[in-house]
């Protein structure tokens, strides 16, 4: 009898620490202090594909501003691997803690589909950026570009470089990433149409899975095993700077010109030294601020389905067609205006 | 002898006051917990870890281990899914693939353990690698996605009820597996040998008790739970991937620990382990709604977990 009074007070003693240290230790993930369910201020989380890396870092300080503009509690959160069933359990709270509104870009377009189902089901608005979901799971898709706009701006550059007859391989993130594949897809009808000399040594892209020590790796194995390779197109944020420090240090960026996709913060010593001379990107911090504007357009009405265009904040009007929100046209970066931006 | 029973209802009490002051603390905290949806929905992140506990507290509390459940759930989840997207093979028989696949893992281990008398921790620390290598290998490192709508929602929409009181149909089969574990263990023969055999291995391979038909059941029959678990975490993601449950076995372990199976083996409570999940689950599920980063969760699990190791010595120790 002893022993179960002494179990029962120890059992209240450690459950009252275990509440008492999860009150002190929570509301890590929210960005303003205005009293979580205060009922007047909509939630609206925000989810990379994964967080840490400069690209999803400039969509939050997009998120951020617009929250912030309009007077909304935004809450970003994400894995810290490019793991979708991280991000699915994360939904999964998010659900349960009755968000308004959920801005996400997934890592696997099916695999995330039931969890915004569900979300969906429960009366929380859904809207993809980035990376699109399946489409009969989420209400808007956040596109910064056209994909034909991103194809044919890389091929153009890539012909720049290497001309209409050279010899080219994809290194890509991660296989199941739609973005990256509707890109890759579209780049190919493109060349083939217009430069149909131009060759792809590889019918599979090599993968450096967000993982910039992965892509210089991958790299340096690219250029053993196709020596002849012309160009290389780093279709990340990550794999190209991945892969500009394997062409520095293989001392290759002579004979293998390399563009893709990343930051000005990240390629901006590879840019200043020659090692690549143009890439393309858009502006992430406008990408993350319009989600915001957008997820708050379908929470409170000022978006529906006859809605052709918005008011989008400081972005100006903005078009929405089939149920695609779109941020503008590709920027090419060089060493002419590397300098005037901060992402 | 008669200790041991008292100091059984004891332990199983103390975790249903734990359990009890969790659930009590948390609702009071915040609304979100309180809520039937939220947290009969939230039963379905608790299944998978909840139905491999059962064999594995047999199997813990025969002195053994199993470390490679986390792999063979991988590997049953990738079978499925080459079984149903490359052969063609309609859902429900890959899925049956897939526990059979289970079971051909576990009779692996279960051989290993019991004629070849290779230590449990080791057996099973070689099969986890080999599991988890088979299943990269025969997925070539992609996830496998493509099931069919039906299937999908079974793992994280479907449920019996209704209103905000919903089931979830994967929580049933996880409360009659429990149900079940929890006849065999204490009104079967398997159960009884199954603690002697923990107490005393020696004894019980001289007394009557078939010790490597035990093992053998033990072992085979975690490797078909491993693929009947497989088959509800490839529903709930709607993938099959090779890089799934990785980490699962020591999330099973915390489970059967805290419930007070000890893992020198001789003793063992069924209810003990699924009061464990349910722990386990509960306190997860109120610092994710309070907001509590990861970092810190993990914390707070490894300080039960060692709470619990203590307090089952102490206990073992103080009836003697």
């Amino acid at each position: 009898m002893r022993h179960t009074r002494t179990g029962i007070r120890a059992t209240l003693v450690v459950t009252a620490l275990a509440v008492a240290c999860s009150w002190g230790c929570s509301n890590g993930g929210r960005q303003q202090p205005d009293g979580g369910n205060s009922g007047e201020a909509l939630t609206i989380g925000v989810m990379p594909k994964l967080v840490g890396i400069d690209f999803f870092n400039a969509v939050e300080k997009g998120a951020i501003e617009a929250g912030k503009e309009l007077g909304v509690d935004v809450v970003y959160d994400g894995p810290v691997v490019n793991d979708v069933t991280k991000q699915s359990a994360l939904v999964e709270s998010w659900i349960a803690r009755k968000f308004d509104a959920i801005v996400i870009a997934p890592n696997d377009p099916d695999a995330i589909a039931p969890v915004l189902r569900k979300a969906r089901q429960r009366g929380i608005a859904v809207v993809t950026f980035d990376a699109d979901a399946d489409p009969a799971s989420r209400d808007y898709f956040v596109n910064q570009c056209t994909y034909d706009a991103v194809a044919k701006a890389l091929v153009e550059v890539m012909v720049e470089g290497i001309g209409p007859d050279g010899s080219y391989i994809y290194l890509t993130g991660s296989l199941t990433a739609v973005n990256q594949n509707i890109w890759m897809e579209r780049m190919e009808q493109y060349r083939k149409e217009k430069y149909p000399d131009m060759k792809n040594l590889s019918e599979t892209p090599k993968v450096s899975e967000e993982d910039q020590a992965l892509a210089t790796q991958v790299t340096i194995d690219i250029l053993k095993s196709y020596p002849d390779v012309d160009g290389i197109y780093g279709m990340t944020s990550v794999a190209l700077p991945g892969a500009a420090e394997a062409l520095r240090k293989e001392n290759a960026y002579d004979r293998v010109f390399l563009t893709g996709l990343s930051t000005p913060n990240s390629m901006r010593e590879y840019v200043k030294e020659g090692v690549v001379k143009r890439f393309v990107l858009w502006d992430p911090v406008d990408l993350g601020y319009l989600a915001v504007h957008a997820a708050k357009g379908v929470v409170d009405g000022g978006i529906t389905d006859s809605t052709s265009s918005i008011q989008a904040g400081r972005l100006g009007q903005i078009q929405i067609a089939d149920r695609e929100v779109l941020l503008g046209e590709p920027v090419i970066f060089h060493a002419g205006n590397i300098d005037q931006f901060d992402f | 002898m008669k200790a041991r029973p008292a100091l059984k209802m004891t332990r199983e009490l103390a975790l249903l006051a734990l359990l009890a002051a969790i659930c009590v603390g948390f609702g009071a905290a915040d609304e979100n917990f309180r809520d039937p949806y939220n947290f009969l929905d939230r039963t379905r992140q608790w299944v998978e870890i909840g139905l491999i506990a059962v064999p594995m507290t047999f199997i813990i509390a025969t002195a053994g281990i199993d470390l490679s459940v986390g792999s063979l759930l991988a590997l049953c989840s990738i079978i499925t899914g080459l079984c149903f997207r490359d052969a063609g093979l309609p859902l429900a028989a890959a899925l049956i693939c897939g526990v059979l696949a289970g079971g051909a893992g576990g009779a692996l281990n279960a051989v290993a353990v019991s004629l070849l008398r290779v230590p449990p921790l080791v057996a099973t620390l070689a099969t986890m690698a080999i599991f988890r290598g088979l299943a990269m290998g025969l997925s070539q490192a992609d996830p496998i996605g493509g099931f069919p709508r039906w299937f999908t929602d079974f793992g994280s929409i479907s449920a019996l009820g209704a209103g905000d009181y919903l089931v979830p149909y994967q929580t049933l089969i996880l409360l009659a597996l429990v149900g079940l574990g929890v006849l065999v263990f204490r009104r079967t023969c398997l159960g009884r040998w199954t603690v002697q055999m923990g107490e005393n291995p020696k004894a019980a391979r001289f007394s009557a008790i078939p010790v490597n038909r035990v093992l053998f059941t033990l072992y085979a029959g975690c490797g078909l739970v491993c693929g009947l678990a497989a088959g509800i975490y490839t529903a709930r993601f709607a993938t099959a991937r090779p890089d799934a449950a990785t980490g699962l076995e020591l999330e099973v372990i915390a489970c059967v620990v805290i419930g007070g199976t000890r893992i020198t083996g001789g003793n063992g409570s069924v209810i003990g382990t699924f009061l464990g999940v349910l722990i386990l689950g509960t306190l997860r599920f109120g610092m994710d709604m309070l907001g509590v980063l990861q970092q810190y969760q993990i914390i707070l699990v490894g300080l039960l977990v060692i709470a619990a190791a203590i307090a089952n010595e102490w206990l073992a120790h103080s009836t003697d």
